[in-house]
């Protein structure tokens, strides 16, 4: 076990690495530098000043070992457009908002998304496996951003039930209120994706000659649904999981910009058009390690429900 | 191109109000003669981004400004009088002298107090100035300090920092010696480049000044109370502020909303007091609620196509100026922007003043030559064959989006049915066309140009030759000469001709580029809050603001 | 000898896109106390919807049950049982087996729970003791190390550990029938013989009836007391194990014979194979199912269906050939001497 831990953990700390390097240099070879956040060009003059204020007048390659030295330190730097920011106070502050939405998207979206599916297959080729499939397709294929300003327009300009747009650092009713629309924009998808798969995976399990051992075993009912059916149609499921958990933290740009909410991805996204090396190079490192991370974990969640793959073992 | 119509369109929402006729107050709402003031004065309305520092010496955008201009007194501001009209008068200095030769100006600042109830010296003023022409500061926007004396110098580490014409003579008296009469130095002033900031303050937080709420101390008429990255800005009145009086707002909350339905939303809702718009339907909308106050103005920018004075067919002058000639700027006006901006015969945008009045100079209107033989007849001094369908142009757009393909469509067809020739356009990110231009890899694009200071030098200084900014290969000496006379005269009626002959050099003699539109700014005002009346180029503080009847 | 389960004109149809297929058509047959009976015949012919029926696993929606079909078993029509009393029958009066174990056992379960699990179903006793007593039956299947392996999931298992398991928890509750359904062909050689044996010596031991389902004869040749062979959802010939090696009467039956390999084969030699393909059951021949392959048709053959002739008090075969009218056949030589070939 520990073997494999090393190995697996060596490996990770390797595809951080290669990742951080190929960023690095992709994207300098992009046209554009942070000034080219201004709407403007400037005078070389003060653009040379700027330049050799932040070490940008280097060769590329010095600025690289400068960049992988630091963040050896755990350094992240500071941002070219926000300046006197340190990144890492950049991501600390953009991770909380996209975690309370992509958390409660992400719990109400597979919960009722399992559910959803679970029912569809029991009452496949009926009317709630028609509504169940319906919604999924809905899911599907309307974008969220659609949804999300459908959701603005009927809740908070029609109904003025909620806040259009905002965020509030404090938890607690307000940030409850901010939440429950983006909450609900974004586990739209979630619902659709799970019900789909927990069908499709709930089905073919029903297919299964494992199920006709149970059966003939005298196994019925909720003991049938829940030993042999359930356990192993989250099997699928668990695999689409994993990204989502890097999702959590990661979260949705569009979403967060709709909802003028402070989050990870709105800040990546203006970060790459903005060319701030420091921040676009500090989220990606973030997002990398969350993935890699993330996949390790669905590897052993996966484990624990399937022993077929259980790596731990021997 | 995208950011530049974005950035321009943001500007608006800071620099509102205008300057001699050029504001329209649209009143469509219930009247209300009732003046006194509410119990509550708190005001909500947003910036469509988060500041890039407040950090005076670094500040790029209107947003950090805008900020700047609540918490700092410069040394004048603006006055907005009766029917608009602008004069400059004392802030953080009550008084100051001009000398005769109008290169030294001296300042008596004003006694008043930093939010830590220091007193503000004129040593404050003297360190912003020096800090944000100081090289290691690496600030973008020193060159707005360059007509001081050695201020360019120093930027470019050829002067020592002591050789800078900025003395501080007592405590409460600064001399400021110029390189060269300017006439619009006092204007100037009022960006928060110029602003006076506390040494140890900033030597306190090093790197992280001004990128906190908490990280500067305030001078101006309000605080802020708190700068929540990436969501808001709450500020509140400084009670020590000299002029609090007169300050009656209590607080103002400033929501950070990048996506524009979402701005428009908060307006709808009253969720903001104000804010600017810029989609003509939903100006329209947002009249027909009857609440609200709409105020036009000018956004002292103007539209313009450049031409690569470099390349192939754009090297000769009269292709050129047929291009100028064939360009359908009320078309463009009407299918891009519904008619809300100005069809623009001349590049010094409209709103800009000189010698104390509006700059009025339009050279291109009036101009009857048929741009087919202006350009056949260039086409032939270059030794190119006169065969029209054969000549294929390519147009550099700015953007990607569909707004950009939608725009270069309209150019292209008015352009080709008017000179009978092939546009082609070839659309890059806004990085990559900045980089393009730059280098001169390019035939011709469009781009827009907004005022830094309110003075027709801060278009016209741009195609000087040591003017790098836009590349169009532009390099003359007539108009160099000319610029600088203007800029050297101590005349004021006599400047603004010089500047007008040098503008009409640029556009009809050379036609180095060819203005499009002016652009215009509308912002929508709930009709409680009354005392709005901000300055045609100044950022904002929103000192005599109150609300009425909310 | 007792008669355990009686099936009476039991006729099965698929409700599918293409039509219905009539799978199982109107057969009908017993099973006594502590036989062996198989059912033999080719892939799709019906034997395992047969047995599956029995079981009532066949899937509801699609599968369709002739009403006037009759399984009786202890004195009710298991066809017409719900909920509870058919609970009670499966697993514990009626159990089966698989033809994949690979696929059979539950991959996310320990096996010792899937063994208890039937004894927990119907028997009043605790989780410890169920487990326990599951233990004892893997031991009794012949598993190795069972105490251990309980703890273990199926992916953990060999395929021969696996059948042995399933047996295991066929067998859990003691049923009065066991319907093994190729138990074997997912097998390897080796160990399909060790697994035959097993199910016979338990099958003695406990004195269950088996319906053996197999398309191998080699198998049947060791085991069955009686077989049946099935073609296209009919049984055409059944008999005591004897009579149908050393006398069978249908066609059909000789060709089965006939392409099973013998051991005095000579290894060159070519097995004999059917020519032919069994007849589409969306649309079943009118006459004899088996005459478009068959070397001795008759024009009677694809006119009517043959009639049962009894040949003996066990043995009875539907073919024209038994027809007073028809003409006498030498039967095919090479069949006899199979059942030497096994091991009985």
């Amino acid at each position: 076990m520990s073997k494999y831990m090393l190995k697996r953990l060596f490996s990770m700390f390797l595809t951080l690495f290669v990742v951080i390097t190929i960023v690095f240099f992709l994207i300098r070879m992009v046209p554009g530098d942070p000034l080219a956040s201004m709407a403007r060009n400037l005078p070389e003059q003060v653009k040379a000043n700027f330049y050799a204020e932040y070490g940008l007048d280097k060769p590329l390659i010095t600025q690289y070992f400068i960049y992988m030295k630091h963040l050896l330190h755990g350094d992240f730097g500071e941002s070219l457009v926000y300046l006197g920011q340190p990144i890492k106070e950049i991501i600390l502050r953009a991770i909380p908002p996209s975690m309370v939405i992509n958390i409660h998207a992400l719990l109400w979206g597979v919960t009722t998304g399992i559910g959803l599916g679970i029912l569809a297959a029991y009452k496949r080729g009926k009317w709630p496996d028609h509504l169940v499939m319906f919604i999924a397709i809905l899911g599907v294929s309307i974008p969220s951003f659609v949804l999300a300003t459908a959701l603005q327009y009927l809740f908070s300009v029609q109904l003025n039930w909620l806040p259009t747009i905002g965020w509030t650092s404090e938890p607690g009713m307000k940030q409850f209120k901010y939440s429950i629309m983006p909450t609900i924009a974004l586990s739209f998808g979630i619902i659709a994706v799970y019900s789909r798969y927990m069908r499709a995976s709930v089905l073919d399990v029903l297919n299964q000659d494992y199920i006709l051992t149970a059966k003939a075993k005298g196994v019925s009912g909720f003991s049938l649904a829940y030993k042999h059916v359930l356990r192993n149609s989250f099997i699928p499921a668990i695999t689409i999981l994993g990204p989502q958990i890097a999702g959590i933290i990661v979260g949705s740009f569009v979403i967060e910009s709709i909802f003028g909410i402070p989050g990870f991805g709105q800040v990546y996204v203006s970060a790459i058009t903005n060319r701030d090396f420091t921040q676009i190079l500090g989220q990606t490192v973030i997002i990398n390690a969350l993935y890699i991370f993330s996949l390790f974990v669905v590897d052993i969640v996966y484990g624990l429900v399937d022993p077929r793959i259980r790596v731990f073992n021997k | 191109m995208k950011e530049t119509l974005i950035l321009l369109a943001l500007i608006s929402s800071f620099y509102l109000g205008g300057c001699g006729d050029n504001v329209k107050t649209t009143k469509t709402t219930k009247s209300s003669t009732d003046t006194r003031m509410d119990a509550v004065q708190e005001l909500h309305a947003f910036l469509p981004a988060e500041p890039k520092t407040i950090d005076p010496s670094k500040v790029t955008g209107a947003y950090g400004n805008a900020v700047i201009a609540k918490i700092t007194e410069s040394l004048v501001t603006v006055h907005v009088g009766p029917k608009s009209h602008e004069t400059i008068v004392p802030a953080g200095a009550k008084s100051w002298t001009i000398s005769q030769d109008k290169k030294v100006y001296t300042f008596k600042i004003r006694d008043m107090q930093w939010s830590d109830k220091k007193a503000v010296t004129a040593s404050d003023y003297a360190y912003g100035i020096k800090r944000t022409l100081n090289p290691k500061t690496g600030s973008l926007y020193a060159f707005l300090l360059y007509p001081i004396k050695n201020a360019q110098a120093f930027n470019s580490r050829k002067a020592k920092r002591d050789a800078v014409g900025v003395k501080v003579l007592d405590d409460k008296t600064l001399q400021i010696t110029l390189a060269a009469p300017t006439p619009y130095f006092l204007q100037m002033l009022t960006n928060g480049a110029y602003s006076p900031q506390r040494k140890d303050i900033v030597k306190k937080f090093a790197t992280r000044y001004g990128s906190r709420g908490d990280s500067l101390l305030s001078c101006g008429p309000f605080k802020i109370q708190k700068w929540i990255h990436g969501n808001k800005i709450i500020y509140i009145k400084n009670s020590g502020y000299w002029d609090a009086k007169n300050v009656h707002l209590t607080k103002m909350t400033f929501t950070i909303v990048n996506d524009e339905n979402a701005r428009m939303n908060l307006i709808y809702n009253g969720n903001v007091d104000l804010g600017s718009v810029s989609k003509p339907e939903w100006i329209k909308k947002f009249q027909k609620m009857n609440v609200f106050v709409t105020r036009t103005k000018y956004m002292l920018g103007v539209n313009y196509i450049n031409f690569n004075l470099k390349s192939k067919y754009f090297k000769n002058v009269k292709i050129r100026k047929a291009f100028s000639l064939a360009q359908n700027r009320e078309e463009e006006n009407h299918v891009m922007y519904n008619d809300h901006f100005e069809p623009a015969y001349g590049f010094v945008a409209r709103g800009i003043s000189a010698n104390g009045k509006l700059y009025e100079n339009e050279p291109l209107k009036g101009i009857k030559d048929d741009p087919k033989k202006l350009l056949k007849a260039g086409l032939k001094e270059l030794g190119l064959s006169t065969k029209l369908s054969k000549v294929m142009i390519i147009y550099l757009a700015s953007g990607t989006s569909s707004w950009y393909r939608h725009s270069a469509e309209l150019l292209q067809q008015s352009l080709q049915k008017k000179l009978g020739i092939t546009i082609k356009a070839e659309f890059v990110e806004w990085p990559v066309y900045l980089d393009r231009t730059q280098k001169g890899k390019y035939d011709f694009s469009t781009s827009a140009w907004s005022a830094d200071y309110n003075d027709p030098n801060t278009f016209l200084n741009l195609f000087t030759s040591k003017n790098h900014v836009v590349n169009t290969g532009y390099s003359s000496a007539k108009y160099d000469a000319l610029i600088a006379k203007a800029n050297n005269s101590l005349d004021q009626a006599k400047r603004v001709e010089i500047l007008k002959k040098a503008e009409n050099l640029l556009l009809v003699n050379d036609a180095v580029i060819s203005p499009s539109l002016y652009r215009k700014s509308f912002t929508l005002i709930r009709d409680y809050v009354k005392g709005f009346n901000p300055s045609v180029i100044q950022a904002y503080d929103y000192k005599g603001v109150y609300l009425s009847g909310k | 000898m007792k008669k355990i389960l009686d099936i009476k004109n039991l006729t099965i149809d698929f409700n599918t896109y293409a039509g219905r297929i009539q799978a199982v058509r109107n057969i009908s047959f017993s099973l006594y106390e502590g036989e062996i009976l198989a059912i033999v015949g080719e892939s799709g012919c019906g034997k395992t919807v047969t047995s599956k029926s029995i079981m009532r696993l066949l899937p509801e929606a699609t599968a369709q049950v002739n009403n006037h079909s009759e399984i009786i078993f202890d004195g009710q029509n298991v066809l017409k049982l719900k909920g509870k009393e058919l609970k009670k029958i499966r697993g514990d009066e009626i159990a089966m087996i698989f033809q994949d174990p690979m696929s059979a056992l539950n991959p996310t379960m320990k096996v010792g729970h899937q063994v208890a699990e039937s004894l927990l179903i119907h028997t009043k006793i605790t989780k410890k003791q169920a487990f326990k007593e599951a233990v004892q039956m893997l031991k009794l299947v012949g598993l190795p190390m069972a105490e251990k392996r309980a703890h273990e999931y199926p992916n953990q298992y060999s395929g021969g550990m696996r059948q042995r398991a399933m047996i295991a928890i066929a067998l859990a509750c003691k049923p009065k029938i066991l319907i093994a359904d190729e138990p074997t062909t997912a097998l390897d050689v080796t160990i399909q013989a060790q697994i035959m044996k097993l199910i016979k010596t338990l099958q003695a031991d406990l004195n269950t009836a088996i319906i053996l389902v197999t398309h191998d004869l080699g198998i049947v040749a060791g085991m069955a007391d009686r077989i049946q062979v099935m073609y296209a959802g009919q049984i055409i010939e059944r008999g005591v194990r004897e009579e149908l090696f050393y006398d069978p009467q249908h066609p059909y039956t000789w060709a089965l014979l006939r392409s099973v390999p013998k051991v005095s084969q000579k290894s060159k030699s070519q097995l004999y194979s059917i020519t032919g393909t069994p007849p589409d059951l969306l649309y079943p021949p009118k006459g004899c199912a088996f005459a478009e392959r068959c070397e001795y048709c008759m024009p009677i053959c694809r006119k009517d269906p043959p009639v049962e002739t009894i040949i003996s008090k066990t043995q009875s075969v539907n073919c024209w050939l038994q027809h007073k009218d028809a003409p006498k056949l030498n039967k095919p030589s090479g069949l006899k001497g199979v059942i030497h070939g096994q091991s009985l």
